[in-house]
């Protein structure tokens, strides 16, 4: 038997020195910076730690080196595989890109009984049926649905109030699960409705299709009322009832809320998730305002500031986390949607913040008249009279000509985070997007000036937010349970 | 694997003509004549209906050695548990007979060869380079006598993958004649790193295959030191990533010691961002065996010292949705939150209780020790109350 | 090269060329632009950087600190880059290739 070579043996060729894999890295707080590598892993180093690294001056001896050689920051001795590893990981986290296209959105209407401000589509009278979504649409709407390769689809309507039309939802639904028969898709459906609305009708179609509602929710009564007037002023009166009424008839998962946060919601966030405990939801999705639509046409938009709105999210996050630490388990899904992108493998498939930018890869419109946006907030844009994201109309382009067309190309190439300045250099790129729309809609620039962008200052604020609580005792934990939540 | 046998072995002159024989065993008089042939009797009342193989006599039965036109062989106390379906292998020449298989134990492996390219700590069969080529074919000759409706066997060694092409013809024949059997291979997964190799095992398309590897850690140079071995992470590492890419299921092994507990919660890590798509992991206990005993020094520590590194990584992986078992672990040491993660994993003939062990309400659930532990077990056992 | 007015109010950086690279700079003003307009005026040796604030109460010693911290933040990442530009190129070829990893 022979003899065993000690640790000190195997440790001499970490002595000689290591070699850097590629990194990035963004100030988290004074002198602190959030350390990242193209797989989207990362660590907090301090500047001196950093600089040492990034100037391979680092000793095999000093505590942070095990856990840069470990998160594959660098690589020593004879060991290489870190190379295959970190092309797999980047391979995972691109890999859905190729399912192409797998949410679609049908406008079946813009009517709509509600009058909320922060609208992002134009109010029509509730009996103008020309703004309704026609058979032949429709039709011509399903054939570009199944030219996607996406094995996953999900249709979702919206409006207006989309079950103003339940002619059209009924036959689009019917139609889609005909063809899927040849599919064979993953199919799920979605209708995105204020549920004062709700019917028997829509109830029974909905149990026999396994369709989803998501509904708004805003937060109590009173603010929810104000923030969604309609004639009654009722919206959450009916909303809770037609919560609990699909809860019943359909199912406790079968319906979703999403809230807006206005002026009037700003202060009031504990209120607000206290509503969403409430009503037995398990998680809230805290979003921002975005800058379309009657937004901006009412001086809405302007009226609310960046740093209000991250002081209330961030409040709200704090109130979830303490919620979650004593006990009680309740979602945040912005952040669930990024620690999902920080701390694990995959990459969630939510088209607002990915790049390349999700407009026609992710998601695709089709509005009430048969023109195609490359996502919801192009169809917002167009409202405003700005038809920049609009690729075509279903009754005149063929898939080809819609998916190949310029107006979506362009943005897409333009607006590539991994050449945009900022983007390019900064370790949250992982995490982010890029979001042409917007950065059309506030600046006339499909890449924008990140410096100057809302979309940036508030999406690091989060980053470096979510990075600082996971370093709070059971966060980390926490954060990991939401981040593989399916 | 290890297996079972016996030496002074009383062979007749018709028995040792036979040469090396393998045999199923029975002592079921009413077996079709066709098969018995090649199987071995054993005489309980005296009885010795014909046609069978051989015929196994207990001791204190010597007269019968005489008989002319029977191979008769004669067996020692201990392996009377000998029963129906159980398969061995005569070796008259040594006087010896070993027990390849035992229908009543649910933990049946073979052990392929004794070479091996790693040479870890604490490995607990530690390789011999010999020709030993000969085993696969003793292994080839035993498994259509296996019953197949076994639910699992193992193929150990040493290295299982450095008999190449044989391995390749061995998990061919597990296929062929156990096609309802699981297979768990114990390998170091490196010749595995030849991704052709992979490709090649995959394409024989076993029903139920596992491959066990073990990584010690999310360090090469810590795991090339465990290994004892230059490179072996790395190329460990690419033979996982092969047989995840042609499809065949990957438990990862890590051993529970010195030389890994402290970075454990580190490896869980690495391994949720690297190696998500491994089927299985295992967080093994030391067993007191082989080379664990040169290097004690260098590799024992109590486990009720490593409970809240083992409580950390089960949960880190757990959190990632992996599947997660402990293995060799004894649940008076073990924070309840990971005792549904415990499973009772030692092999039936090596499982012992200590004296401290009684009274506890848990002792059915518990995987109790090696027999080995004896050598040194935790000072810290202690009988776990009934809930009040 | 730009003439920089005299009477303007702001704060002058200078950067030694041979120290810090002009790129370097470059990418630290865009980094700042929400924060001040630079202009810049270079000679062999030295690059001088005027920085005037978009919003006349910010502190002058606060904006000259940090975008000497955004220098040398980019100058690191620039040696960085360049030295890493290799191995990036081989993990994304790798990434995207047809053979060699999982699906």
């Amino acid at each position: 038997m022979s003899g065993f070579t000690s640790l000190l043996e195997y440790e001499k060729p970490l002595h000689a020195g290591y070699e850097l894999l590629p990194f990035r890295f963004t100030q988290l707080s004074g002198d602190r910076y959030v350390v990242t590598n193209l797989a989207g892993e990362f660590t907090v180093l301090e500047r001196p730690e950093l600089e040492a690294f990034a100037k391979t001056q680092l000793s095999a001896s000093d505590p942070v080196y095990s856990e840069l050689k470990s998160k594959h920051f660098l690589t020593d001795g004879d060991s290489n595989v870190a190379i295959d590893l970190l092309a797999l990981k980047v391979r995972t986290k691109l890999a859905p890109l190729a399912n192409f296209t797998g949410l679609h959105i049908f406008v079946t209407t813009l009517r709509c009984e509600h009058s909320c401000p922060y609208c992002q589509v134009s109010r029509a009278n509730d009996d103008r049926r020309e703004f309704d979504m026609t058979e032949e649409t429709a039709s011509k709407a399903v054939d570009l649905v199944f030219r996607s390769p996406s094995p996953a689809i999900k249709i979702e309507f919206q409006g207006g109030e989309s079950l103003l039309n339940q002619d059209i939802i009924e036959f689009t639904v019917e139609e889609v699960t005909r063809r899927n028969q040849q599919e064979k898709r993953d199919l799920a459906f979605v209708i995105a409705t204020n549920l004062a609305v709700l019917d028997d009708r829509a109830i029974t179609f909905a149990r026999k299709h396994n369709i989803l509602m998501s509904t708004s929710l805003d937060g109590p009564a009173d603010l929810h009322n104000r923030n969604r007037p309609r004639p009654g002023g009722n919206s959450y009166e009916k909303a809770i009832q037609g919560i609990h009424r699909v809860r019943r008839e359909l199912g406790r998962d079968r319906v979703g809320a999403l809230m807006t946060t206005t002026v009037a919601s700003l202060g009031r966030v504990r209120e607000i998730i206290d509503e969403y405990v409430r009503q037995d939801f398990d998680g809230i999705f805290l979003r921002p305002l975005s800058p379309y639509g009657f937004a901006i046409k009412t001086k809405f938009y302007q009226s609310y500031d960046q740093s209000r709105w991250l002081e209330f999210y961030f409040e709200g996050l704090d109130y979830i986390i303490d919620l979650n630490l004593a006990g009680f388990p309740f979602l945040e899904h912005y952040a669930a949607t990024i620690l999902r992108k920080m701390l694990t493998p995959f990459q969630p498939g939510y088209v607002d913040l990915i790049s390349p930018a999700g407009i026609g890869i992710g998601a695709i419109v089709y509005n009430y008249d048969g023109d195609v946006y490359a996502s919801d907030e192009s169809r917002m844009l167009a409202e405003m009279g700005d038809k920049t994201f609009c690729l075509g109309n279903v009754h005149t382009h063929s898939y080809d000509e819609l998916l190949l067309s310029d107006n979506l190309l362009e943005p897409l190439e333009a607006s590539f985070a991994g050449s945009a300045p900022m983007c390019s250099w900064c370790a949250f790129e992982p995490y982010c997007g890029s979001d042409p729309v917007f950065h059309h809609a506030t600046q006339k620039d499909f890449v924008g000036k990140k410096p100057l962008s809302a979309f940036c200052s508030r999406n690091m604020s989060i980053f470096r937010g979510l990075v600082e609580r996971m370093e709070r005792p059971g966060v980390r934990e926490m954060f990991e349970r939401w981040a593989y939540m399916r | 694997m290890i297996t079972l046998g016996a030496h002074r072995i009383q062979y007749n002159e018709t028995a040792a003509a036979l040469g090396r024989r393998t045999f199923r065993v029975t002592a079921d008089d009413r077996r079709p004549m066709p098969l018995r042939a090649r199987e071995a009797f054993m005489v309980r009342t005296g009885n010795y209906p014909e046609g069978f193989g051989c015929y196994l006599i207990p001791e204190g039965d010597a007269a019968q050695l005489n008989a002319r036109h029977l191979a008769v062989a004669q067996v020692p106390e201990d392996l009377t548990y000998l029963a129906d379906g159980d398969v061995i292998r005569i070796l008259p020449e040594r006087r010896s007979l070993r027990v390849l298989f035992r229908r009543s134990s649910p933990n049946n492996s073979f052990l392929l060869t004794e070479r091996c390219n790693n040479y870890c700590l604490m490995c607990s069969q530690p390789p011999r380079n010999v020709q030993d080529g000969w085993i696969a074919d003793e292994i080839l000759d035993a498994l259509p006598l296996i019953d197949p409706d076994t639910s699992e066997i193992g193929f150990t060694g040493g290295e299982p993958t450095l008999l190449g092409d044989r391995f390749l013809e061995l998990v061919q024949a597990c296929k062929s004649y156990l096609p309802r059997t699981a297979l768990h291979v114990l390998s170091n997964g490196r010749t595995f790193a030849d991704a052709t190799f992979a490709r090649r095992l995959s394409e024989i398309t076993h029903p139920d295959l596992m491959i066990g590897v073990p990584i010690y850690s999310d360090l090469s140079h810590i795991h090339d030191y465990v290994v004892q071995a230059d490179g072996a992470f790395d190329e460990t590492v690419r033979g996982v990533m092969n047989l995840k890419q042609f499809g065949v299921r990957v438990e990862i092994r890590v051993v529970l010691h010195k030389q890994t507990i402290p970075r454990l919660p580190a490896l869980a890590r690495f391994i949720t961002r690297n190696l998500l798509f491994a089927d299985h992991v295992a967080l093994m206990g030391l067993e007191m065996m082989g080379f664990t005993k040169a290097n004690f020094d260098d590799l024992w520590i109590d486990p009720a010292d490593y409970q809240a590194e083992l409580a950390a990584a089960t949960h880190t992986l757990d959190r990632a949705r992996m599947n997660v078992s402990i293995y060799n672990s004894q649940l008076c040491l073990m924070d309840r939150s990971i005792w549904r993660f415990a499973k009772r994993s030692i092999s039936d003939w090596k499982q012992e209780y200590m004296p401290e062990c009684n009274g506890c309400a848990v002792i059915d659930q518990c995987a109790g020790f090696f027999a080995s532990a004896k050598l040194r077990y935790s000072d810290h056992i202690a009988p776990v109350r009934a809930a009040a | 090269m730009s003439t920089v007015p005299q009477e303007t109010a702001g704060v002058a950086v200078e950067f030694l060329l041979h120290v810090f690279s002009a790129d370097a700079v470059k990418r630290a003003a865009y980094v700042l632009m929400h924060r001040a307009t630079v202009t810049f005026q270079t000679d062999e040796t030295t690059i001088r950087c005027l920085l005037r604030p978009t919003d006349s109460s910010a502190d002058d010693q606060t904006l000259e600190r940090d975008f000497r911290r955004e220098v040398l933040d980019q100058e690191l990442r620039l040696a960085t880059e360049a030295k890493t530009e290799s191995l990036r190129n081989a993990i994304l070829g790798l990434a995207f290739s047809r053979t060699g990893l999982q699906e």
